[in-house]
């Protein structure tokens, strides 16, 4: 079971890497919650509200993901690691992340996702180093 | 090992109970907490674990607690004030890695969006 969901959660990452969010939503329950905990914190509740945030990202190019630890157990799996995202400006912005998902009858029901960026604390990191 | 163990110890360090998690964090524990720079050393950690930046220890609530090989995860939430008065209510979400019993990483996630506020 927690095989299946894991693979279900690499599905979703390549369909989500790829803008496939049609192919993406099916693996998700109608009602699925998606909370993003990033610069500005927001909840997505059902299909319709994931599709019209993915549309308003549309265009900007796919984060580019690197992926730690999964672990699962039930019907959970975790994901967390790093990925870089392309700034207006066009910087490669680097990000730490972490994705919680909980399943139901085989498909994602809940996302809570954490994100931030790291670029600041390498800076600080070396700066208490010297 | 147990598993059972692993978990024990990850819960009660998500709750803030040192006491019972002190004796399995290696000497040279690395904490990371999003936003912030990393935490090296037991008693550095164990010092910041106290929430001190904050009007009391946070009620914790855990929510689900996921385990696989030498990998635990903890999902709380926190129920808090910060010194100002302000409701701190906040979601974790713990990573930690083990050798055998002791941990030696831990990874913590939570909306840095209400963590820098606070601050």
């Amino acid at each position: 079971m927690s095989e299946t969901n894991k693979e279900i959660v690499e599905k979703a990452n390549a369909l989500l890497a790829e803008s496939k969010t049609e192919d993406f939503l099916l693996l998700c329950t109608e009602d699925v919650e998606w909370t993003l905990l990033a610069e500005s914190p927001s909840t997505m509740k059902g299909r319709e509200a994931i599709r019209k945030f993915m549309a308003s990202s549309q265009g900007s190019e796919p984060p580019d993901f690197t992926v730690d630890k999964v672990i699962a157990e039930g019907e959970f799996v975790v994901a967390n690691g790093e990925m870089t995202m392309k700034s207006k400006e066009g910087e490669t912005v680097p990000y730490a992340f972490c994705d919680m998902y909980t399943f139901s009858e085989g498909k994602i029901a809940e996302l809570l996702t954490f994100i931030h960026k790291t670029q600041a604390e390498t800076t600080k990191e070396s700066s208490a180093a010297a | 090992m147990s598993n059972h163990l692993l978990k024990q110890i990850s819960e009660e360090f998500a709750k803030g109970n040192l006491e019972f998690s002190e004796v399995y964090l290696a000497d040279d524990i690395k904490w990371n907490i999003l936003g912030e720079s990393p935490i090296i050393g037991k008693n550095q950690v164990l010092e910041v674990s106290k929430m001190l930046q904050l009007e009391s220890f946070a009620v914790i609530t855990i929510k689900n607690i996921v385990a696989e090989d030498e990998c635990v995860v903890v999902e709380s939430t926190g129920e808090a004030k910060t010194k100002k008065g302000k409701p701190y209510d906040q979601t974790y979400c713990y990573v930690f890695k083990f050798k055998g019993e002791t941990v030696y990483e831990i990874t913590t996630y939570l909306d840095t969006a209400l963590s820098n506020e606070a601050s």
